[in-house]
């Protein structure tokens, strides 16, 4: 894989530790890991292991504490916070566990304030056409299931075409056969759309769908493995 | 539940300190402001009762005081304290002239006294001087000064600097002295008083003993002219009896001739009417005379002219007849005829033209050997000449053709034997006919001569003309047409000659002969006719006289004869009505002349009766005059008598000194009625004149209280309340807001089983401990409060001493009412949040739904973040319109805080603005003379020195009366101007009977324009205008009112002045014994300045307040707002907008909370700031609204800075915030 694909993220000796002296947690110790262009990554691991925290540092949301995340030959670490809000808008596209849509805006309305202005009518289209939520567009989040709510955060990460799909626990908030359609979603986006989708979750399953995994625990990566056999969604059940 | 308590505070630990801040600081400023009020009212309570302020004063001209002993046994008086007062002059340390009223005080009086230093005697006159006025000029205890008493400078030794109840002037009053900085009270011994007294009564008895001696003289005086005018009366009635009895005697005389003149005028008029009637006879047969002789005479002159003209008609007949005969004649025809045949000019042309073409064609081919026949018709030449240019063109084709071009060119290059070659031969043949050569090297020169001549040819004859000539020939017989026209022109030629000879012209062509000839034919022919048609007429009108023509001669002679007649009758007649004339003019003279004779009789006798009758009347009136001058005389001595007697019983008893009175203080009985008991004591000296009386409810010392204490009330106790309750609102917004912020809290703990009344007691007790606190520790600041401000209260009024005092009512109203309004709010809210089921709660709250509205179509034109912010904005309008209207209490609090601020800056505007436009008024003891005006006019630091003389006097309307100050105005005194409070000026140029009254003395009087009031209760006056002044309550009339008024004025003058002159103008003032005192603008206007300032800094304080407070709302209303959105915000702030961009979009909807907020919190706080300045009004001083863009503005901006700041606040509490955890927080 790596002769093929072309490297778009490079994490190395990444450390954060919450607190200090003998309470002090160690989120992640010396972890390093590239991500690829068009692949789909799972970061498997328990509660606890630094999954979570590894992808917000993925995303420009956290810093650690040393270590360097290299993209284009930048280092996201020594960015500014102004340049790491400029990173998430362009290139990133967030799926949180929790969905985080405005409430008080409709369907159509938090998928277009993501996108670029002078496209934003088309690109909302078809972001929401891709997660097939088009006759939703004017529904209010409050007003659609949670797997609706789940293909809305998709569709506003999609929306600004992002390079690096991260997703925390996409299917944690949702019962199994909307989670499989979600991840239906990111298996197409990832086959069909060419995107890179990084997919944190507990769920061992999940690890089968992906091109590659990754497991952690403490803080640590324990393994990291290319599937050879991957699975269709349709194979999986957790 | 009781866990939950501490999580609750924690989470909202900051709104909870908000909201406590902001009642505490309202009870403290409810409890503060009532106390300091509480304080001062106390303070001055002390103060009165401490120093024994009498329960009455009578005021009265100084008058022997043993008259006055009867108001000691008065039932009800408990002790009497009796004192002179005056006004007079003070020299400063410095030289300063400061005007003073002193009073001569007793022992009784120093005790009553605030002592607030005080030194040795020396031995001189002593005084004690008015705290505020001794500190307002340097002066001190152990100062020696001037002080001017019975026209002397007198060393007066400063014993003491003291106050007492009278002195207090914090609030202006209707008295302009107050106004005055420079005035002010001083206290000293008797002996210096009295020394003027006596000084004055040794002046006044001198003049009085003057004016006897005048009196006696001006009686002797008198009784000598009624004497001889006695004797002169006798005298004239003497004289007038013996013209009565000449005159009776010419009457009887006059009778006689007068009848003998009307009986000679009876003859005349009847002699009069018999020639009258004669010469009308005459008259008229002149008349007919003159008729008949000028009907002749038409007659005659008529016939003359038909005859004359019949002889002339006749005569023009034959004329006309022989020029018929010459015209119309045979041979005059035949050539007329002639003439008419000469042929048209234009077909003579025509041929003409064509010949003439024909002609220029046969001449230029002629020269190339064209010949023609001159027997063959012009056609002929013409088909001729064509045939002729055919060739030319068929040689010019050939000597173009190259045959013959190269036998040129041949030529031209030499070639030999070319003259022997047929195409020379052929050339040669075509150029001879052209051009004549020799021989083969003469060619090339010939060619160029044919190949021109050709060129000519064919220019001139060309096709198109010839075939015009034929065209225009065609037609035509050429030889018979010239023919014709020949003869033609030679008959006619022949015909005109004749035509000429007859008719005696000449003309150029024969078609003007025609028409002359023609026209001449007409002429004899209408000529006729008119003839023949004048003689008919002629013929007609003398038969229609009955005459034929041959009648005319013998009727002429007739005439004649008739009118010869006529003239001789005439001439009679015009002779004899001259001699009438004469007649009757004469017995006319006859008759004027006894009309004269008789009219000049009873003319003399008319004026002889007249001249007796004057003789008559003015003996009469003589006779009255001289009755009415004994008893006018008789009664004047009588009144001067009594008016000297009354005089030296006055100056007996001291009256007469207008700068001096007696003063009473007096106090009653505990039981008594103090207004009673003051009828009593006025009843108990009837003969005293009384200027000025009072008890202490209707004192000015009691007034002034009642002035400062009425508008500090409602700024200490109204205002405040109106604040705290505003204040309360927004308390009860918040703790709303938190209640709803705490909805998932609720949700949860109504999931796990808590009733709605246990969640109710949670927040109920969190905020019932949130309200003691703010309670008490309000009740800690408004104390601390209280006493700051009653102390500034305090040192307004000079009061040395007071002491803490806490308005318990307010205070415990204020508490109580802010622990209802938090329980009342949180109950309210609980019993909303915990409507909604439990489930529901745990969720966010739902939006509106829908895409359209306003809001959406708005949105989708602006930024996706602007849009994000607006659109959240008006689907959650719940916490929108709460923030709004937190912030619109704020915009009221301040903008009614500056208000009141502004009022009184519109006090001293109304006061002292350029409605004031003089520098100083002068009061003078006496009316001003025009020899004391002179004086000050001819000060060179003086200008515009006007009269303005004072009366103090009771005006009286539908029962009521009031004292008022009357002055009197020149009409266009210009340095005075009287407004409405409007600030339109009213006309001093008022009626002899009208006035001008002042707004508020008109209000108590309850008068309106147009009413008649009665002044001094003996002149009416109507009221012309009431005008609006804001510090002295002066009425106006005219000086022909004021003559009306009598002459008990006070002197007064109004002047320009600068102010480095004014102690100048003191300097010379002070010299003057009826110098009173003098106000000045500037020194007034610093005074009213200081009268303000307890009113000034309540104000300040409300603006603080406002200001404070105003700052915790508006930050404690971002807080929220930002708080509840933090999620949202940390959300984008994910999704990678940055902090600007969401400070931004945020900030859109704080502009949008403004707006709303200052046109809510604009009209309430205008609302506020009226019913408040009407509250503090009082029947002295108005506190007027001034609807000034000035304090919105500033309003607008301290707002907008707060919303500035609180907004920055919370954006850099954004740059703490855990993006990760916050959005990790579960929904």
């Amino acid at each position: 894989m790596e002769s093929v694909k072309k490297k778009i993220l490079e994490a190395r000796d990444l450390v954060k530790t919450y607190g200090t002296g003998e309470g002090a947690v160690h989120a992640l110790s010396s972890v390093s890991l590239d991500i690829y262009d068009g692949e789909m990554l799972a970061i498997l691991g328990s509660s606890g292991s630094g999954k979570s925290t590894l992808l917000n540092m993925l995303g420009g949301m956290d810093r650690p504490d040393s270590g360097a995340i290299l993209t284009d030959g930048h280092d996201l670490t020594k960015y500014r916070d102004r340049e790491l809000t400029r990173y998430r808008k362009k290139e990133v596209g967030f799926v949180f566990q929790s969905f985080n849509l405005i409430a008080e805006l409709t369907v159509r309305e938090n998928v277009e304030m993501t996108a670029d202005k002078s496209q934003g009518k088309y690109v909302t289209d078809q972001a929401l056409a891709i997660v097939g939520l088009s006759h939703k567009s004017g529904s209010y989040p409050t007003q659609l299931s949670g797997g609706e709510q789940q293909r809305v955060s998709i569709a506003r990460a999609l929306a600004k075409s992002p390079r690096l799909l991260l997703c925390d626990e996409p299917t944690g908030a949702l019962d199994y056969e909307t989670g499989k359609q979600i991840l239906a979603e990111l298996d197409k986006l990832v086959r069909q759309q060419g995107k890179t989708v990084v997919i944190v979750t507990h769920t061992q399953e999940i690890g089968k769908m992906a091109d590659r995994v990754i497991r952690m625990r403490n803080g640590k990566i324990t393994s990291e493995e290319i599937n050879e056999t991957r699975l269709g969604i349709e194979d999986i059940e957790w | 539940m009781k866990k939950m308590y501490f999580p609750i505070i924690r989470k909202y630990w900051k709104l909870f300190l908000a909201t406590m801040l902001i009642t505490a600081i309202g009870c403290a400023f409810t409890d503060g402001l009532a106390g300091s009020y509480a304080i001062l009212e106390d303070a001055l309570i002390s103060f009165v009762r401490n120093y024994n302020y009498p329960d009455a004063l009578i005021t009265t001209e100084v008058t022997d005081r043993s008259r006055l002993s009867a108001i000691r046994e008065v039932p009800g008086v408990r002790a009497v304290n009796t004192r002179l007062c005056g006004d007079t002059v003070l020299q400063s340390a410095d030289g300063r002239y400061l005007s003073i009223r002193a009073f001569s005080v007793n022992d009784d009086d120093i005790e009553r006294f605030r002592v607030f230093e005080s030194a040795e005697g020396n031995g001189l006159y002593e005084m004690d001087v008015e705290h505020d006025f001794a500190e307002g000029n340097g002066i001190h205890a152990g100062d020696v000064l001037l002080m001017k008493a019975a026209d002397e400078w007198k060393e007066i030794f400063v014993r003491a600097i003291v106050s007492c109840p009278e002195t207090i002037t914090v609030q202006p009053t209707n008295d302009s002295w107050d106004l005055n900085a420079d005035f002010g009270y001083v206290y000293a011994s008797v002996h210096v008083l009295e020394a003027e007294y006596d000084q004055k009564y040794r002046e006044a008895k001198e003049e009085l003993d003057e004016k006897s001696e005048e009196l006696d003289a001006a009686k002797e005086d008198a009784n000598s002219e009624l004497d001889d005018a006695r004797h002169q009366l006798d005298e004239a009635e003497e004289t007038l009896k013996e013209k009565e009895k000449l005159l009776v005697d010419s009457e009887m005389e006059a009778e006689k001739k007068r009848a003998e003149l009307i009986r000679t005028r009876g003859e005349l008029i009847a002699k009069s009417t018999e020639l009258t009637n004669k010469r009308a006879q005459l008259v008229s047969g002149q008349a007919q005379a003159e008729a008949g002789l000028s009907e002749l005479t038409g007659k005659k002159a008529l016939l003359a002219e038909a005859s004359n003209g019949l002889v002339t008609i006749d005569t023009q007949l034959e004329t006309v007849a022989s020029r018929e005969e010459a015209l119309m004649g045979r041979d005059v025809q035949t050539a007329v005829n002639a003439l008419r045949q000469v042929p048209a000019d234009t077909e003579i042309n025509e041929v003409l033209s064509a010949v003439s073409r024909i002609q220029t064609a046969i001449n230029s081919a002629e020269a190339y050997g064209f010949y023609y026949d001159v027997n063959d018709s012009l056609r002929d030449v013409v088909a001729g000449l064509n045939t002729f240019m055919a060739g030319v063109r068929s040689d010019a084709a050939y000597l173009v053709s190259s045959e013959a071009v190269s036998v040129i060119l041949r030529i031209e290059n030499g070639e030999t034997g070319i003259g022997e070659t047929p195409e020379y031969a052929n050339v040669a043949a075509v150029v001879s006919r052209y051009v004549r050569f020799n021989g083969p090297e003469e060619l090339p020169a010939a060619y160029a001569q044919a190949l021109s001549a050709i060129g000519n040819l064919t220019s001139v004859i060309t096709d198109a003309q010839l075939d015009l000539a034929v065209a225009q020939l065609s037609g035509f017989d050429m030889t018979q047409t010239v023919r014709e026209v020949s003869a033609r022109v030679e008959n006619a030629t022949a015909a005109a000659v004749q035509l000429e000879s007859t008719m005696g012209v000449t003309f150029t062509t024969t078609g003007e002969l025609l028409a002359a000839y023609d026209s001449a034919v007409s002429e004899l022919a209408s000529g006729r006719t008119a003839l023949d048609s004048s003689r008919s007429e002629i013929v007609n009108a003398l038969a229609a006289q009955g005459l034929t023509e041959n009648d005319i001669p013998g009727t002429l002679a007739l005439i004649d004869t008739n009118i010869a007649a006529l003239e001789s009758t005439l001439n009679d007649i015009r002779t004899g009505i001259p001699e009438i004339d004469e007649g009757l003019r004469q017995i006319e003279d006859g008759l004027l002349e006894i009309g004269n004779g008789i009219e000049e009789i009873d003319k003399q006798l008319a004026d002889a009766r007249e001249q007796i009758e004057e003789a008559r009347e003015e003996l009469e009136n003589n006779e009255t005059a001289y009755q009415e001058n004994v008893s006018d005389a008789l009664l004047e001595f009588a009144s001067l008598d009594e008016e000297l007697a009354k005089a030296y019983e006055a100056l007996a008893d001291g009256q007469g000194y207008g700068d001096l009175c007696n003063q009473f203080l007096l106090w009653f009985d505990e039981d008594a009625d103090p207004e009673n008991v003051l009828c009593e004591v006025r009843a108990a000296i009837p003969d005293v004149l009384v200027k000025s009386d009072y008890t202490y409810a209707r004192s000015p010392v009691k007034k002034r209280i009642d002035d400062n204490l009425e508008p500090l009330y409602a700024m200490s106790v109204f205002i405040p309340g109106i604040y705290f309750a505003t204040l309360l609102f927004i308390v009860f917004l918040f703790m709303s807001l938190i209640v709803r912020q705490c909805r998932r809290e609720i949700g949860i703990l109504r999931a796990l089983g808590f009733s709605v009344g246990s969640i109710r007691g949670l927040f109920s007790a969190i905020n019932l401990g949130i309200m003691v606190c703010a309670a008490v520790l309000g009740f800690g600041l408004g104390v601390i409060l209280a006493w700051f401000a009653g102390g500034k209260y305090a040192d307004f009024f000079s009061l040395m001493e007071y002491s803490m005092k806490i308005d318990w009512v307010r205070t415990l109203q204020a508490s109580a009412l802010a622990v209802l309004v938090g329980q009342v709010s949180t109950v309210m809210s609980t019993a909303v949040v915990a409507r909604i089921s439990p489930a529901e709660a745990m969720s966010r709250p739902a939006p509106a739904t829908g895409t359209g509205g306003p809001a959406g179509r708005l949105t989708r034109r602006l930024r996706p973040m602007t849009a994000f912010s607006i659109t959240t904005m008006f689907r959650n309008p719940v916490r929108f319109i709460f923030s709004a209207i937190s912030i619109a209490a704020t915009v009221m609090l301040i903008y009614s805080g500056l208000a009141f601020l502004s009022a009184k800056e519109r006090i001293l505007t109304d006061t002292f603005g350029d409605r004031i436009r003089y520098d100083a008024q002068v009061f003078f003891s006496k009316p001003l003379t025009e020899e004391t005006l002179s004086e000050i006019r001819a000060l060179d630091y003086v200008s515009d020195v006007q009269e303005l003389p004072y009366y103090q006097m009771d005006i009286s309307f539908g029962g009521k009366s009031e004292a008022a100050l009357i002055n009197a105005v020149e009409p266009g005194t210009e340095l005075l101007g009287v407004y409405t409070r409007d600030g339109e000026a009213l006309s001093l140029d008022l009626p002899g009977d009208g006035i001008l009254m002042e707004e508020h003395v008109a209000k108590a009087l309850g008068v309106s324009v147009g009413d008649e009031v009665l002044v001094d209760g003996r002149v009416p006056l109507r009221v012309t205008d009431i005008g609006f002044q804001c510090v002295s309550q002066n009425q106006y009339i005219s000086m022909e009112g004021a003559e009306a008024l009598g002459d008990e004025t006070i002197g007064g003058l109004i002047l320009r002045i600068s102010p480095e002159n004014e102690q100048k103008l003191l300097a010379v003032l002070s010299e003057r014994d009826d110098y009173l005192y003098a106000v000045f603008t500037r020194l007034s206007y610093e005074g009213m300045k200081k009268l303000l300032r307890s009113f000034d800094f309540a104000a300040w304080l409300i603006v603080l307040f406002a200001v404070g407070v105003g700052v915790i709302v508006v930050l404690n209303t971002s807080r929220t707002n930002i708080l509840e959105k933090k999620k949202e915000l940390c959300v984008l702030r994910t999704l990678g907008f940055q902090r600007s961009e969401i400070s931004r979009s945020w900030f859109s909807q704080c502009i949008l909370q403004f707006i709303l907020a200052m046109a809510l919190g604009f009209p309430a706080g205008r609302l506020v700031a009226e019913v408040g300045l009407r509250e503090m009004s009082g029947p002295t001083r108005e506190y007027v609204y001034t609807n000034s863009p000035r304090e919105l503005l500033i309003t607008g901006a301290i707002v907008f800075a707060y919303i500035l700041l609180s907004h920055f606040a919370a954006m850099h509490d954004m740059k703490g915030w855990d993006i990760v955890e916050s959005v990790k927080e579960k929904e």
